[in-house]
């Protein structure tokens, strides 16, 4: 059976999302989470930009990254959030602005995600975050996330 | 604690003078009493549960003042009144042996105006206060066995309505009245201390219409109730040991009499009143389980304020008989935590930012719960149970509809998940309940009455 937007809205409807049940959608599913990050809606974008990262497939970049790019902070939260579940060069793609968003929840999701190899400039980045963001327990996860990094 | 609403007892078939007076012997019996439209004392009594037809009582007795009730234990009533002789008449009612006669009081030597007032602070003794016909306030004890002389209280008192009588222990027995200034005042007798003097409680806005009531349900709380100008039930309450301000009832409610108060127990209270229907009237306040909520707000709601999902809250609930309370309301400045992590949102496991998020409880009591207020969860979600223990609550995202909080409490109160769309409870999601208000079903109910989070107040 193909995968529908109601068997994606199924999904992320219910005020508590189970998001491993909803990783069985599989890539079918890319195109409507995509439309529903761009879609008005910031909860149901949130979700589903946080649903592609779980299902894990070749096109999760390109809907988290279409999150990250929100004007939106809480979308913005989500895809930083998802960016821990790409890849490491997809997730330094995605955090590379995240990281240093003017937002500081979408910041500690971002550091939160930062892979353990990240590239160069997300790694200078995260020194830029450790030496002088202005909220002290951000400078304190991107210390804590440069001792981390190989 | 809540009141219930006004419900009708109907009136004798001869209808009534002025307004109801009542009496509970025990907590499980009720009796209205009326003088009737024929001069005769009409009475309507609860007991085994239910309300029972009015009766009348043909024992000859023609009042000339509405009754005054008490009682000196729970298988005792007595009811006296003013005869058409102008003296005061009681009789008594007494389980297996019945009504007794008649029996009369005689009166002040200055006479009485209007009729009289009783107390009984314990079985043994019973007092009759009277508005003298010089209006200072007359007494008779029933001490000892037996009754004493009628004595003048000396005191200048200058009464402008009957007194109102009660008790708030076995060794204290207080009078309020109307001064001649508008107010209430009150003294009070409290055995080795003697009498104190009298103590002005002030008046309603816009005053009040003939004299005070009064009823202790417990021996920590007096309420006065009074008919006010508006014609509406007005209310001044002591409680933690101290008088508190008058109160109007908004609840529509128009008076044709002065109130007349009752308990049925130390949390439960109940006022009879004469509607404008010429009927007795009256409402209860008793313990009503409820749900004590504290709000936390990190980050408001986007799509309802707070104040409007607490009302949905409070709608579904109060359906199924529960009763919603804001405990305190507090805005927390959390910017780390406001997009908080709740991982799987499974009952019984939390994360380290849900404890550091749920450690804000700030003096809110064990058995309260906490709803914070955040911009998201992550992963995200319109709201999360899951708390730690001992620190009961959930967090509710602002992208949730104005149900997520009802439900997420809901789960919090034991409930699961259920599949039909119209009940609050549904797990496809609170933003798609087709028949708004949701439902709650009975088993639930009972699910969230035994939770110990809902208490009885």
């Amino acid at each position: 059976m193909p995968v529908t937007m109601r068997d994606v809205r199924a999904v992320l409807d219910p005020d508590e999302v189970d998001y491993s049940a909803g990783a069985r959608l599989g890539p079918e599913a890319f195109d409507y989470l995509l439309a529903l990050v761009r879609d008005t809606d910031p909860g149901l974008a949130a979700k589903a930009a946080y649903l592609a990262g779980v299902i894990r497939g070749e096109r999760s970049e390109e809907v988290v990254a279409a999150a990250a790019a929100s004007e939106d902070a809480l979308v913005r939260v989500a895809a930083a959030s998802a960016a821990a579940l790409l890849a490491p060069a997809s997730a330094s793609r995605v955090l590379n602005d995240l990281v240093v968003d003017q937002d500081s929840g979408v910041q500690k999701l971002a550091l939160r995600s930062v892979p353990a190899d990240p590239s160069p400039e997300l790694r200078s980045r995260v020194r830029e975050v450790s030496a002088g963001a202005a909220e002290p327990g951000l400078r304190a996860m991107a210390d804590n996330v440069l001792r981390g990094l190989h | 604690m809540t009141w219930n609403s006004w419900f009708s007892h109907g009136a004798p078939t001869a209808g009534f003078t002025g307004g109801p007076s009542i009496v509970s012997r025990n907590n499980a019996v009720c009796n209205i009493y009326v003088r009737g439209g024929d001069n005769a004392l009409w009475q309507k009594a609860f007991f085994n549960g239910a309300w029972h037809p009015w009766g009348r009582h043909n024992d000859g007795a023609v009042l000339a003042s509405e009754p005054a009730l008490g009682s000196m234990g729970p298988n005792h009533e007595h009811i006296f009144v003013r005869g058409t002789d102008g003296a005061v008449w009681s009789k008594a009612w007494n389980g297996a042996g019945g009504w007794s006669g008649w029996f009369s009081h005689a009166a002040p030597v200055a006479g009485l105006t209007g009729g009289p007032a009783i107390v009984s602070r314990n079985n043994t003794v019973c007092n009759i206060y009277v508005r003298g016909g010089d209006n200072a306030l007359w007494q008779r004890a029933f001490f000892n066995g037996s009754w004493h002389p009628w004595g003048r209280h000396n005191d200048g008192a200058v009464l402008a309505s009957e007194p109102a009588l009660g008790s708030m222990g076995a060794n204290h027995e207080h009078v309020f009245v109307r001064g001649t200034d508008g107010a209430v005042w009150s003294k009070a007798w409290n055995g080795a201390g003697g009498w104190s003097g009298w103590f002005s409680h002030g008046a309603p806005a816009g005053g009040m219409i003939g004299g005070p009531t009064i009823v202790s349900r417990n021996s920590g709380v007096c309420n006065i109730y009074v008919r006010g100008t508006d014609n509406a039930l007005w209310q001044k309450a002591y409680f933690d040991g101290s008088w508190h301000a008058w109160g109007r009832h908004d609840d529509g409610a128009v008076l044709a009499s002065e109130p007349a108060l009752g308990s049925m127990g130390p949390s439960h209270e109940h006022v009879f009143v004469r509607g404008t229907d010429s009927a007795v009237w009256s409402k209860a306040w008793s313990l009503v389980p409820t749900v004590i909520l504290h709000l936390k707000v990190l980050t408001n709601p986007t799509s309802f304020t707070v104040d409007q999902m607490v009302a949905s809250m409070r709608d579904v609930y109060a359906s199924r008989g529960i009763n919603v309370a804001v405990g305190s309301r507090e805005t927390l400045d959390l910017p780390l935590l406001t997009d908080v992590d709740v991982s799987t949102c499974i009952m019984g496991t939390t994360t380290a930012e849900q404890n550091q998020l749920f450690a804000n409880r700030n003096g809110v009591g064990a058995n309260h719960v906490v709803a914070y207020f955040v911009r998201s969860t992550n992963p995200p979600g319109n709201g999360c149970a899951a708390h730690p223990a001992g620190r009961p609550g959930c967090v509710v995202s602002s992208t949730s509809s104005s149900w997520t909080l009802g439900h997420e409490i809901g789960h919090v109160l034991g409930l699961p998940h259920v599949s039909p769309s119209d009940r609050l409870m549904m797990g496809n999601g609170t933003w798609n309940i087709t028949n708004p208000p949701p439902d709650l079903i009975d088993t639930e109910r009972a699910t969230m009455d035994t939770s110990p989070l809902t208490v009885n107040i």
